[in-house]
């Protein structure tokens, strides 16, 4: 059977791996390829590069060094941030990436998709879209204004499906960095909008967390961020707790925790 | 050591350089990434990595000119010859993706989009245990049954059952190593599946390298 995918986020600002907090504040985390080297070796099963500075600076994201990093994954690698015309995404897919997530430039123009689909396949093309609550109804958010959009993230959604998306990865701007939990009423809202695989991304703290987002319908894959980057094993870990609760898992032979149980702070007990 | 010469079929679409990075943890190779017919014609192994779509990609071999230089490898040279997901289907009679298109016929069978069922999202993206109906194949050597691979597909291979080598389960059979002869298929991506991955590769050199040896 087909396997609810931890994904490793890995937001870069100025050129590091940071932790992001609400969209807004920044701490250093370290150097991307040792990042991409011991996500593989722990067993994430894809990642996922966010440079947050290239729409901001209107650039391409910093291929060169996306490319000296990439080369060491052995999982799928997406690339995002800054993705605007097809030219970038045949620079992104040369610099090693397997897909590319746009989301600022498909809020504008949804053809968008449909031009890179049409060219490089539905297979490499991500839609993100950043979810920001108010009164109830989720938005689309807009990370250069910091403001909410006047779309809705239900309406976002379908246009993503009809222009062709493969996937859709959905990140509440609440949640973000707050390890507090994922933000499951927006996963709720959308359950059985679509076809296409929905990746759930922020919030996450604990395995319970993304437990709790897989058991909600058509949420098909999680993603996260800061998890990955302050706990020594954290996908394997987090694996385990998730294969333990009934969640199917894809465990590296070596990289078996084999914990019978967890304890309270979901540290595995041998 | 006699070095295998690896063509890597370049059609344009999407990302190369994870099966080059992938040849380079196998080794004893010299592995090269081309589009034109004269290079190609030179290999003694060949790899079709596919990504994108069917008539998208049948159309760029044929533009390319490269046909008939895979046809003569393929069937006359009997050169180990492995295809990637969308390399994989080419080698079928025809696929409905698209505008609908023809493949390479080397293989008796046709491509379809995956069948809609409740909670089955397309397309089928993630990590899939792979089972193997013929564990003698030397693809499938020293791999214990269930070992995950890395899909990412909407489109399936229904063909004749004694060329699937190896299946996994979405909603669906899915047919995801097909073997005729000298010709191979994996509808997953190995050069993205971890040590897994490149074990397959190695499977794949290995006999390529071991066929060459016999014949030299």
């Amino acid at each position: 059977m087909l396997k609810p995918r931890l994904i490793a986020l890995l937001i870069v600002h100025d050129g590091i791996v940071v932790q992001s907090f609400n969209f807004n504040h920044y701490l250093p985390v370290g150097d991307l390829r040792v990042s991409i080297e011991f996500l593989n070796a722990w067993g994430i099963d894809e990642i996922c590069i966010i440079d947050i500075d290239a729409t901001n600076e209107s650039r391409e994201p910093d291929f060169r060094t996306l490319e000296m990093a990439v080369k060491n994954s052995m999982v799928p690698v997406s690339i995002g941030g800054g993705i605007s015309n097809l030219s970038t995404v045949r620079n992104a897919l040369l610099a090693g990436a397997d897909k590319v997530v746009v989301n600022r430039a498909f809020i504008k123009r949804p053809d968008f998709i449909t031009e890179i689909v049409s060219n490089f396949g539905a297979q490499c093309a991500v839609v993100s879209i950043d979810a920001f609550e108010l009164d109830g109804v989720f938005y689309c958010y807009d990370y250069l204004s910091r403001k909410k959009t006047d779309k809705t993230v239900e309406q976002a959604l379908m246009i993503a499906e009809i222009v062709g998306a493969g996937e859709v990865l959905l990140n509440s701007v609440q949640s973000d960095g707050k390890g507090c939990g994922m933000n499951l009423r927006l996963a709720r809202s959308l359950a059985n909008l679509v076809e296409i695989p929905l990746v759930l991304a922020g919030g996450v703290g604990k395995g319970k967390h993304l437990l709790d987002a897989l058991q909600v319908q058509g949420v098909q894959s999680v993603a996260a961020a800061n998890i990955f980057n302050h706990f020594e094993h954290s996908p394997m870990v987090l694996k385990s707790f998730l294969q333990l609760n009934g969640v199917s898992q894809r465990i590296l032979e070596q990289g078996a925790y084999g914990a019978a149980e967890f304890d309270i702070l979901e540290r595995p007990v041998r | 050591m006699h070095v295998l010469k690896l063509a890597i079929v370049d059609t344009g679409l999407g990302n190369l350089k994870s099966i080059e990075h992938s040849l380079t943890r196998v080794g004893g190779i010299d592995a090269f990434v081309s589009s034109d017919a004269k290079e190609i014609e030179t290999a003694n192994v060949v790899i079709l990595p596919g990504v994108g779509a069917f008539d998208e990609f049948m159309k760029r071999l044929k533009l390319l000119n490269l046909i008939n230089v895979l046809n003569e490898k393929a069937l006359q040279e009997k050169i180990p010859l492995l295809g990637v997901c969308v390399g994989m289907q080419a080698f079928f009679e025809k696929s409905s993706e698209g505008c609908g298109a023809n493949g390479l016929g080397w293989m008796e069978g046709q491509v379809e989009r995956m069948e809609k069922k409740e909670g089955i999202t397309i397309p089928h993206i993630g990590w899939n245990n792979v089972d193997f109906v013929n564990s003698q194949d030397p693809m499938c050597k020293g791999f214990p049954n269930s070992t995950d691979f890395y899909f990412l597909h909407s489109y399936v291979v229904t063909c004749p059952s004694h060329l699937a080598i190896a299946h996994c389960n979405y909603g669906q059979t899915i047919n995801s190593i097909v073997r005729k002869e000298n010709i191979i298929g994996v509808q997953f991506h190995p050069e993205k599946s971890y040590t897994q991955g490149v074990k397959l590769i190695t499977n794949f050199i290995d006999d390529a390298r071991a066929k060459h040896h016999a014949e030299a």
